[in-house]
């Protein structure tokens, strides 16, 4: 399977709480729920294809916590997103899970790399992490993102977790699709390709 | 004039050393140098119309220094059409220390900045580019100052160096105004600051 994640950041490279966020996962983040209102039909059906073409998830432990009692409420034919996140495997990075509390749920624990290399082993399909920051950046850094897709939301948030670390590798990416969306969201999809190039003069 | 500020930056959001290793190393950076490899003539003629149609510029010091130094002094690049629109424009740099600046044409903001940049804006017309300048960014950012941010959001993760936007600043609501791609992947997005930004404070039901 090739492994993708999707990502909804703003301007300004933030990814915490998208969306309205309960206090205790907030850390002095005041500035929620900044995506919602700048997705409209498009951009929903973007999403919701994306969701349906899955072939399995892999999560890290927030948003597989967040998601299983969000999404993972809801009854078959609540709609694109819930359907794909329910009928389809998810797989969750975490080293303190034991009873996963959503079904048809596997849990990664121990060596992580080796497992998700088996996963993308597999033929077809596509892995997707949705949200899962933490698990991102560590998959970034392990080589192991085959396709990274950007929904930049238009707005500036100016507090908050960014997708991308202070301090991680350098990576060369080759943009392989971009797009605007009528309220203003672009996709952008890159894949890794190497170490950037430098100009030496 | 309307000010518009016109920013290259790595996906990670680095402005930091754009043209080469040495350009700037400031706090320890290494990785200077990114851009070109991945600059293409769509992306030339695009930055070309873009200082063509500048009325004036206005610089940080860091940013006027490097200008001055190449656009303004040395005669292969004066004639390139940047450089060309460089130096037949006046040039205002903001800065509290410089006094005697070495390019012609050029006024410096002192004191009172705001109000300057204020009376600039209000001449009728026209536009106030700002190229590169971080931290002159930052603050226009932080005063509202700002009437549209082009980026040019080149496709590499440097992973350090200083970013456009701060981790801690404004929040601000944006209007995409324009979207495009380079063929070597460059992605300028033309936004429009538009106040403070909504934020939904109820989970919305999925159903609906």
């Amino acid at each position: 399977m090739k492994l993708t994640t999707i990502t909804q950041v703003s301007v300004d490279g933030v990814m915490q709480a998208n969306g309205p966020s309960k206090e205790e996962h907030m850390a002095g983040f005041e500035r929620d729920g900044w995506a919602m209102g700048h997705f409209d039909n498009e951009s929903s059906t973007f999403v919701d294809q994306l969701c349906q073409r899955a072939g399995a998830f892999l999560f890290g432990r927030r948003t597989y916590d967040f998601f299983a009692g969000y999404w993972g409420v809801m009854g078959l034919g609540s709609g694109p997103i819930a359907d794909a996140f329910n009928t389809k495997p998810k797989y969750v990075a975490s080293n303190t899970i034991t009873e996963p509390r959503w079904a048809d749920t596997t849990v990664l624990s121990g060596d992580v790399a080796a497992a998700i290399g088996e996963l993308k082993a597999k033929p077809g399909g596509e892995l997707q992490v949705h949200g899962s920051g933490v698990l991102t950046r560590w998959l970034l850094e392990n080589d192991l993102v085959d396709e990274m897709n950007l929904l930049i939301v238009p707005v500036v948030v100016g507090q908050g977790t960014r997708l991308f670390p202070d301090t991680g590798p350098d990576i060369a990416l080759d943009l392989v699709e971009s797009r605007a969306f009528p309220k203003g969201i672009t996709l952008q999809v890159y894949r890794p390709a190497g170490r950037p190039q430098y100009a030496t003069d | 004039m309307k000010l518009t500020t016109i920013t290259h930056v790595s996906v990670d959001g680095v402005m930091q050393g754009l043209g080469g290793a040495d350009e700037d190393r400031r706090g320890g950076f290494e990785r200077g140098g990114w851009a070109g490899p991945l600059f293409d003539s769509e992306a030339a003629t695009f930055l070309n119309r873009v200082f063509q149609r500048a009325d004036a510029f206005l610089f940080g010091r860091w940013t006027y220094e490097v200008f001055a130094g190449s656009w303004g002094a040395i005669a292969e690049m004066r004639t390139q059409p940047i450089g060309m629109a460089l130096n037949e424009a006046p040039k205002y740099v903001a800065s509290p220390t410089l006094t005697e600046p070495q390019w012609a044409d050029t006024t410096v903001l002192s004191g009172d900045v705001t109000a300057a940049v204020r009376e600039l804006k209000a001449k009728p017309g026209g536009e106030l580019q700002v190229h590169g300048s971080g931290s002159l960014v930052r603050w226009l950012f932080d005063n509202q100052l700002v009437d549209e941010i082009t980026l040019l959001i080149y496709p590499v993760v440097l992973g350090q160096g200083t970013r456009l936007f701060p981790d801690a600043g404004p929040d601000i609501a944006l209007d995409l105004v324009d979207s495009r791609s380079t063929p070597k992947g460059i992605t300028i997005q033309v936004y429009r600051p538009t106040g403070r930004p909504h934020y939904e404070t109820a989970t919305p039901d999925p159903s609906t």
